[in-house]
């Protein structure tokens, strides 16, 4: 042992000359072994200078970042000369291989220098170790006399409770700057609190929260509205707001705040205006990856990328366009969530309105061919946009909107299609019964009075079916059918006493609600595309250009006022409490007596 | 208390303290090893990528600790539509171009070229991943996912993975997809559950 | 209202189905290749992970206790290096393990693998018979510090236990952080797993790129590994966590290595022999410090526990929140909650990935919340485990205890061995001493 070497020994002093050399021998020994430690050392301070030289001095990163062949390859794609397209392609595939052999030399390089590295330390610690070995001092024990007191604990006490205080100034460190949310607003607090329990039918009554208000067949729960104003003149216009992308859809409204959608073949957005004053609250754009990387659907100009109108219940609005791009926002504007259902397989145009069912959006898809169809009635999660359940349906495409019909024992989610009205149990896609009266493109939704629903068509007949049944109905449970005066856009609408019928071409027809025999018929020399509604007894009729026809049925066509709002549109009137909602081709009106306050909850 | 016969004591004292301990030290490792045997002795996870939730952010190319990475690009034929002009293969812009039978680096999206090429028939092309080349880069995933029918994914190669008990691809994946699974069901791969 | 002026179909569109280009109907007779992936590899070697595991720990208790060899455990320990560092790559170690346990405890979705029980368990176990023998030879990493410890100096005792509140604390924070599901920060901050890996220098690429990755960890293990030229087991001493553990087991061990073979003769040889201060020097030659005030520094310090125990707590509940931000949920939940406050315009990859999942932001905030509250938690216990630590060290240091042999610590000896050729009764034991041993 090297340690032995400087052991006092009890030897005689003729041992003295192979002390020495002993002691000779060890002094070598040492000096080699402080000596490799020295020139290993070395050794590593320089690979290990050269490697971080190498690392900071590199220029690329990854194999595929080169400013200069991306540069190269934007002007090879412009370039169109095949002999000069040859000269740029030969130049970077000369540039791409040269980079590519810096690449993976650099990597040959570092990893070399690595080894080296991790040798020359081996090399060290040996050296350093067998020469920390041999000047290995040897224990030299004091006697007891000459020993201090230890004086570990009390030091040792101090030292514990400086750590102690060093872990809580950490924490203090680490609360200050890493804790609190940003901005002092806590993620989980605020505005993310519990949604609400979807709105009851009465409260649901007070707005008018879909396509054609609460019960979707024109009906208003209010009768104090007013029946002159003119757009030009400004009578009875409360306000009148531009909506920055066009659409067809009708407004909808709840307590204070009016949502319309609108789109291009780019762009969709969701609107959300205040109903005191028509001021823009908030504006969204709708987009989905599937519609940022497919076309445009092919439709028809006059059905436009937002056709359908939007559906809301005083906590979220959802939105539906063309593109197969469907959204729901909380009023707020926060989106909530969006996704695309995959291209519609149908021409014109989609335009069949959303429905919420409770804490469901019941989406009607009808598509494809008589000998092919691909439809279905899709029912997502309004919190989460995941299907909730799915029903396919036998049908063609079609445009028409369902509507739910309370009806005296149940609720029925009544759907029209070619050639089928399918009526659904609007909680779990259920289907409750059917009845085969249709025929063609079906765009006329249908209506629904006191246990009676009324379905109609071009090239079919009027149809009113008696609600509450079960199965094929066709043979067995339809009322009556009538077949004069059948329209092929506008939808129909009753009272209960009688079923009015308007064709685009202005041809209002009237039957008995009871037993479907036609009371009257007038014509009007105007075109139609806008859905009538009923205030109390008065019917509110607009044409394309803007005229609002108010008449009243006792024994025939009785106009009890005409209005116009000066600019174009095919949207259906939205009716609340003293006021009247209308799009235009441009503008969102507001129509009511300048005295009329707001009601309704926010 | 320490009179001459009280270092028994005191010795006595410690080693009744030991023996507790003891006793109670057996006591909670049989517990631990017990509860553990309870839960059901398992073959163990792998690490894997959820395809679904994979963004193809590059890191899977440059955090792993294998040189190079455990995650390579895999391809399922059955969701692939062999098109002419696949997005996973050709530089944005490039088109397949007449008169050159083997697009190069000048047209290709792959910075290895690790993605074959084969024609098929009529405008079909059959395309494979040499997983020798691949670097795991998800460059063309982001291509065939954006235009195509998103065939292309990235999956851990369990031939090569070491396992780690923190991988670290993992923490530095930014999406959470790396997750762990049972090791007799080791990949997560499209187009194979229905 | 949709117009339907014209009553003409479109074109039907393009193929129909999940995907954008169909599978095309191939007329040349091509066979569709099946995906084909490579089988996981084989377990037999995790197998025989832990049959060395268990051979080095029996190899090592009986080197240490029975031969009482230090060079034969030398060479045990340069092979687990060797087989349990470089070669299987520092992973999965008894150390890492206390996060799979944990997270099994805790986890019933998460399926520990057999192997991280065994090395959980077993060196626990060894130690509860033999004390830290697992520290000594069988643990890669305290087997790297050990060979790099060329000149260790002498650490003051009063540092040395302060420092060792460390690894109770790291402890307590691996286990908070694994049991939250956040991270399994011990793998994460492994300081000699780079090295064991090789990782920078067979990839030059994560070199490169990763400089907060292995870049960083190369760092730290080289840091640690030059600070252990000069101090012994700087991280077996003072940070790692499971030698937390066993320094417990290990004081209440059936049988522990001595300095001696046999009766210590008070020679003080063996007194700076120890790298680590494990060894303790008898009190008898020592005057007794004042009883009086010793009892009540006892008495306030026991009053004082209750109070650092709900201090600990009540601090640890503020760290709760800055701690969960280590968990990916809670981040992501923090970034989509900005971006929809408007608070940051853009969306980066974390928010990115979780538009992609089209989950509503709710779900991801009340998740978010839920790990928040698990870390209030968490936090809490965290804090009221370092005061207990903090007050079972304090009034581990003011009880008395009478000593009359060298002995070692029997929390700190690792059992490594050094001590033996000391002692003039083991020279004796050896026939490497001519006549007797003696005080001086």
């Amino acid at each position: 042992m090297t340690a032995d070497a400087n052991k006092p020994t009890d030897a005689d002093k003729t041992n003295d000359a192979q002390q020495a050399r002993q002691d000779e021998l060890a002094r070598v020994r040492y000096q080699a072994a402080v000596g490799t430690a020295i020139v290993a050392g070395t050794f590593c301070l320089l690979v290990g200078i050269t490697l971080a030289v190498a690392h900071f001095q590199r220029t690329t990163v990854g194999l595929d970042e080169s400013e200069e062949l991306n540069n190269l390859r934007n002007a090879l794609l412009k370039v169109s000369d095949p002999e000069d397209r040859k000269v740029i392609r030969e130049d970077i595939r000369r540039r791409d291989l040269e980079l590519r052999q810096g690449f993976f030399g650099r990597r040959a390089f570092t990893k070399t220098g690595g080894y080296l590295l991790l040798a020359g330390l081996v090399v060290f610690i040996a050296g350093a170790g067998l020469a920390a070995a041999c000047r290995k001092r040897l224990p030299t024990p004091l006697r007891a006399d000459q020993r201090k007191p230890a004086i570990g604990a009390q030091a040792a006490r101090w030292a514990v409770t400086v750590i102690a205080v060093t872990l809580v100034a950490g924490g203090v460190f680490v609360v200050a700057y890493y804790g609190g949310a940003p901005d002092g607003e806590a993620p989980d607090g605020g505005q993310a609190v519990a949604v609400k329990a979807p709105p009851g039918r009465e409260e649901i009554r007070k707005h008018w929260p879909r396509f054609r208000g609460p019960d979707g067949s024109g009906h208003s729960a209010y009768t104090n509205i007013p029946t002159t104003w003119n757009g030009k003149t400004g009578e009875n216009i409360l306000w009148k707001t531009p909506v920055p992308l066009p659409g067809e859809n009708s407004p909808v409204v709840w307590g204070k705040r009016v949502f319309l959608s609108g789109a291009t073949e780019q762009k969709r957005e969701v609107y959300c205006f205040s109903a005191a004053d028509g001021k823009l609250l908030w504006q969204k754009p709708v987009s989905t990856p599937a519609s940022r990387m497919t076309d445009p659907p092919e439709i028809l100009a006059d059905t436009g990328f937002a056709c359908p109108t939007c559906a809301t219940d005083g906590r979220f609005v959802c939105a539906i366009f063309a593109n197969a791009d469907i959204a729901c926002f909380d009023v707020d504007g926060r989106e909530r969530w969006v996704r695309n259902l995959g291209a519609f397989k149908n021409s014109y145009g989609y335009a069949s309105s959303l429905n919420i069912y409770r804490s469901t959006l019941l989406v009607l898809v009808d598509q494809g061919t008589p000998s092919k169809p691909l439809s279905y009635l899709l029912a997502l999660d309004l919190m989460t946009g995941k299907t909730a359940w799915r029903t396919e349906r036998p049908v063609s495409s079609s445009w028409a909107t369902p509507i739910l019909a309370h009806t005296a024992k149940r609720e029925e989610f009544i759907t029209v299609g070619c050639p089928w009205v399918i009526a659904y149990n609007p909680a779990d896609g259920k289907e409750l019964w059917r009845a085969k009266v249709l025929d063609g493109d079906v765009a006329p939704s249908p209506v629904y009075h006191s246990g009676t629903a009324f379905t109609v068509n071009t090239g079919a007949q009027l149809t009113a079916i008696p609600t509450g049944g079960s199965g094929d109905i066709t043979k067995t449970g339809i009322t009556w059918t009538a077949e004069d005066g059948l329209p092929d856009i506008v939808s129909p609408v009753t009272d209960g006493k009688v079923v009015l019928l308007v064709t685009t071409d202005g041809l209002l027809t009237c039957y008995a609600a009871a037993d479907g025999k036609l009371l009257w018929e007038h014509e009007i020399d105007a075109i139609f595309m806008s859905s009538p509604g009923l205030v109390g007894d008065k019917f509110y009729l607009m044409d394309e250009k803007g005229v609002m026809r108010i008449f009243i049925t006792a024994g025939g066509y009785k106009e009890v006022a005409k209005a116009e709002l000066g600019e174009k549109s095919h949207s259906s009137p939205a009716f609340l409490d003293g006021r009247l909602y209308l799009h235009g081709k441009k503008h969102l009106f507001c129509i009511g007596k300048k005295r009329t306050s707001l009601t309704g909850p926010d | 208390m320490p009179t001459d016969n009280t270092t028994n004591n005191k010795t006595t004292r410690r080693n009744l303290f030991r023996k507790g301990g003891l006793a109670a030290g057996a006591a909670v490792v049989t517990g631990t090893a017990a509860t553990l045997a309870a839960k059901g002795r398992s073959d163990g996870t792998v690490w894997q990528i959820d395809p679904e939730k994979c963004i193809q952010c590059g890191n899977c190319a440059t955090y792993c600790v294998l040189d190079p990475s455990a995650v390579t690009c895999v391809h399922a034929l059955k969701l692939c539509g062999y098109c002419d002009l696949c997005f996973a293969y050709f530089s944005p812009g490039f088109e397949p171009e007449a008169g050159i039978e083997a697009p190069a680096v000048e047209s290709q999206l792959c910075p290895t070229e690790a993605i074959k090429r084969r024609w098929i028939e009529g405008p079909h092309y059959e395309y494979t991943i040499d997983e020798e080349l691949c670097i795991g880069c998800g460059k063309c995933i982001k291509g065939c996912n954006n235009f195509g029918n998103g065939s292309l994914f990235l999956q851990v190669m369990h031939d090569r993975c070491v396992n780690c008990n923190e991988c670290s691809i993992a923490e530095a994946c930014p999406s959470d997809a790396f997750q762990r699974v049972p090791a007799n069901h080791p990949y997560l791969l499209k187009g194979e559950d229905h | 209202m949709p117009i339907l002026v014209a009553l003409f179909l479109m074109p039907a569109a393009s193929a129909l189905g999940a995907e954008r280009f169909a599978l095309p109907k191939f007329k040349s007779g091509y066979e569709l290749p099946p995906l084909e992936v490579p089988p996981a590899a084989s377990d037999a070697l995790e197998y025989l992970d832990v049959a060395a595991l268990a051979a080095a720990l029996a190899l090592a208790s009986y080197l240490a206790l029975r031969a009482r060899s230090r060079r034969a455990l030398w060479v045990l320990m340069a092979a687990s290096l060797v087989y349990f560092g470089f070669y299987r790559g520092g992973c999965i170690c008894s150390i890492g393990a206390i996060q799979n346990v944990v997270l099994a405890l805790l986890d019933n979705g998460y399926a520990i693998p057999f192997t991280a029980v065994a090395f959980f368990v077993i060196p626990l176990a060894v130690t509860l018979l033999f004390g830290r023998t697992f520290c000594a030879a069988v643990c890669p990493l305290g087997a790297l510090q050990d060979i790099v410890a060329v000149r260790p100096v002498r650490v003051p005792a009063w540092l040395d236990h302060g420092l060792g509140l460390l690894a109770y604390v790291y402890l307590g924070a691996a286990v908070l952080f694994a049991a939250t599901g956040a991270a399994f920060l011990i793998c994460e901050y492994d300081p000699f797993v780079a090295i064991f890996r090789l990782v920078p220098f067979t990839r030059p690429n994560a070199m490169m790129e990763a400089f907060g990755g292995s870049m960083g960890m190369l760092i730290l293990g080289a840091g640690f590994v030059l600070v252990g030229l000069f101090i012994a087991r700087p991280y077996c001493r003072w940070l790692c966590p499971y030698g937390a553990m066993l320094r417990l087991l290990s004081r209440a061990s059936k049988w522990h290595v001595t300095i001696t073979p046999d009766e210590c003769v008070h020679c003080t040889l063996c007194e700076d022999s120890c790298p680590l201060g494990a060894i303790q020097k008898p009190t008898t030659d020592l005057p007794r410090p004042d009883r009086l005030i010793d009892r009540r520094r006892l008495a306030l310090l026991l009053i004082l526990v209750p109070l650092l125990l709900a201090g600990g707590g009540c601090f640890g509940r503020y760290l709760g929140e800055p701690f969960s931000r280590v968990h990916f949920t809670v981040q992501q939940a923090e970034r989509v909650r900005l971006e929809e406050t408007g608070q940051i315009t853009g969306t980066d990859d974390i928010s990115d990935a979780f538009y992609k999942t089209q989950r509503p932001r709710e779900e991801l905030y009340a998740e978010a919340g839920a790990i928040r509250g698990r870390f209030d938690i968490g936090g809490t216990l965290l804090g009221v485990w370092v005061g207990l630590v903090v007050a079972v060290k304090l009034i581990h240091l003011s009880v008395y205890r009478t000593r009359t042999d060298y002995e070692p610590d029997r929390a700190t000896c690792l059992s490594c061995g050094r001590c033996f050729k000391y002692c003039p009764v083991e020279r004796k034991r050896l026939k490497t001493l001519k006549g007797e041993p003696t005080t001086p």
